[in-house]
């Protein structure tokens, strides 16, 4: 019994470990993921004039990790025509998925301002507005990457050392 | 009639209003104009009505629109992409779902010269689109001769219904639909008024022999139409520009039959204007139907043989 309970503890902490590894790494692909997408976003408002329900439905299609959600909720409540301020409806959009995904808050701010001028009748001022965000989530993006490279051993080394620490103790 | 692709650009608490609104007064609306901290009033053929809570109302009782409701409809009418409209908000209207037609006005930022675009939206007129199924047929039999179709001219005062007849010609050439035989027709449709197109697709009915050169200036689509979809018939709405004759002229050359309307009373009136007096002397145009409103809108008052001095036909 006494040896079950010290492979649970030794077991729980290694998890922890590469859970904690795993955020990080979820949390960069899906940085890369809203780049991606906010990126063919501001080619289908620029370029194509597609009408912003079916460019995101579109950038929807092609991004995946959880931001096609994103992409999908805030489509579907312009869709709905139940509200007309398009911050509003994107904050709750960002609120609502903010659950299934591994960003921080640093992240969702700089989201957040994507929403103040999505629809805009003024198409430079919507690319440059889709261009500092990008901007913004690039450099968390490398920051988190870098940090990433650096610490991922580190992560699961101590979740392991961390399960061994007690049971030696425990021992 | 459906007005419901008109409220699905309204905000909610307007289209609950207007779903309150009686039926009546719903078959019957032609306009719904929404003017900033004034009343909505909805226009009927006879009559004008306010719009509240209860539904129609007196307009006196009638509900105060807001910026954010004008906002709104530009909004929900757009999909939330005003970009993707920028050039219809410059135009001054916009064609919707349904082919009824938005039109705006508010304050214009001029460039160039030219306005660049309209903001602070002032007010928005809803122009519901009626068509006339049939109302060319007593027409449509006196166009064609010889097994081809007249160069016809069709005259009328604004709001006699002279875009509804020209719609319907079309629809009934396209069909073959009096005559017994059909038509290729080539549509100019630079106002986006008849076949009033939205994402493409006509939405009123022209028939299945009619290619729509949406939102083009009629001088260019005229050559544009000849070179890439040689019609036997090409149709426009309201001609005036010099360069419209011109076009006109040449696809007449060309031996396309020419379907076009302009504004005007009577013969008279087309005789005082010089272009068009010349291409009538050179009889280049074989009918003229003259319009009116009375009895009611879209009247026959005369159809002319130009061959035939001018001979009344029907």
């Amino acid at each position: 019994m006494g040896v079950l309970g010290l492979v649970l503890i030794l077991s729980s902490c290694t998890l922890a470990g590469f859970l904690y590894d795993n955020y990080e790494n979820k949390r960069i692909l899906q940085l890369e993921e809203l780049i991606k997408g906010l990126e063919i976003l501001k080619s289908e408002i620029d370029y194509k004039l597609t009408p912003l329900i079916y460019a995101l439905e579109e950038v929807a299609d092609i991004t995946g990790f959880g931001v096609d959600k994103l992409f999908n909720i805030f489509a579907y409540k312009l869709a709905q025509k139940d509200e007309v301020n398009t911050m509003k409806m994107w904050k709750q959009s960002i609120v609502e998925v903010s659950g299934s995904l591994h960003l921080k808050e640093d992240d969702y701010k700089i989201l957040e301002s994507f929403g103040s001028v999505a629809g805009h009748i003024d198409r430079e001022l919507q690319k440059n507005n889709i261009d500092w965000v990008i901007s913004k989530l690039r450099r968390k993006a490398d920051e988190a990457t870098i940090r990433y490279e650096k610490q991922s051993k580190l992560y699961k080394g101590i979740g392991i050392l961390v399960g061994l620490s007690i049971v030696i103790v425990l021992i | 009639m459906h007005i419901n692709t008109i409220k699905d650009v309204m905000p909610r608490h307007i289209r609950i209003m207007l779903d309150r609104t009686s039926h009546k007064v719903i078959e019957s609306v032609e306009e719904i104009r929404i003017r900033l901290n004034k009343p909505i009033i909805i226009r009927t053929h006879t009559a004008e009505f306010g719009l509240s809570e209860i539904g129609d109302c007196p307009i006196s009782k009638s509900y105060i629109a807001t910026k954010q409701d004008l906002e709104g409809i530009l909004k929900f009418i757009s999909g939330f992409s005003l970009y993707a409209i920028e050039d219809e908000i410059r135009e001054g209207f916009i064609t919707i779902q349904g082919g009824h037609r938005v039109g705006i006005v508010g304050k214009t930022v001029v460039e160039n010269k030219s306005i660049k675009t309209i903001r602070n939206i002032s007010a928005i007129n809803i122009r519901v689109a009626r068509e006339v199924i049939g109302s060319s047929k007593n027409i449509v039999p006196y166009i064609f001769k010889n097994r081809r179709i007249c160069n016809t001219l069709i005259v009328s005062p604004p709001k006699c219904g002279k875009t509804t007849i020209l719609r319907d010609i079309i629809r009934n050439l396209s069909y073959g639909e009096c005559l017994g035989e059909s038509f290729n027709i080539g549509l100019v449709d630079e106002r986006s008024e008849i076949a009033a197109c939205f994402d493409g697709v006509p939405q009123n009915d022209i028939g299945i022999r009619t290619d729509v050169l949406d939102s083009c200036p009629k001088a260019y689509g005229i050559t544009m139409l000849l070179r890439s979809m040689s019609p036997e018939v090409i149709a426009v709405d309201e001609i005036g520009k010099d360069e419209d004759y011109k076009a006109l002229e040449d696809a007449l050359v060309v031996g396309v039959s020419i379907i076009c309307t302009i504004h005007g009373v009577g013969l008279s009136d087309c005789l005082n204007k010089p272009r068009l007096k010349d291409m009538i002397d050179r009889k280049l145009f074989g009918r003229i139907v003259i319009l009116s409103n009375r009895p009611h809108v879209g009247s026959v008052e005369a159809i002319l043989d130009v061959n035939n001095n001018f001979n009344t036909i029907g």
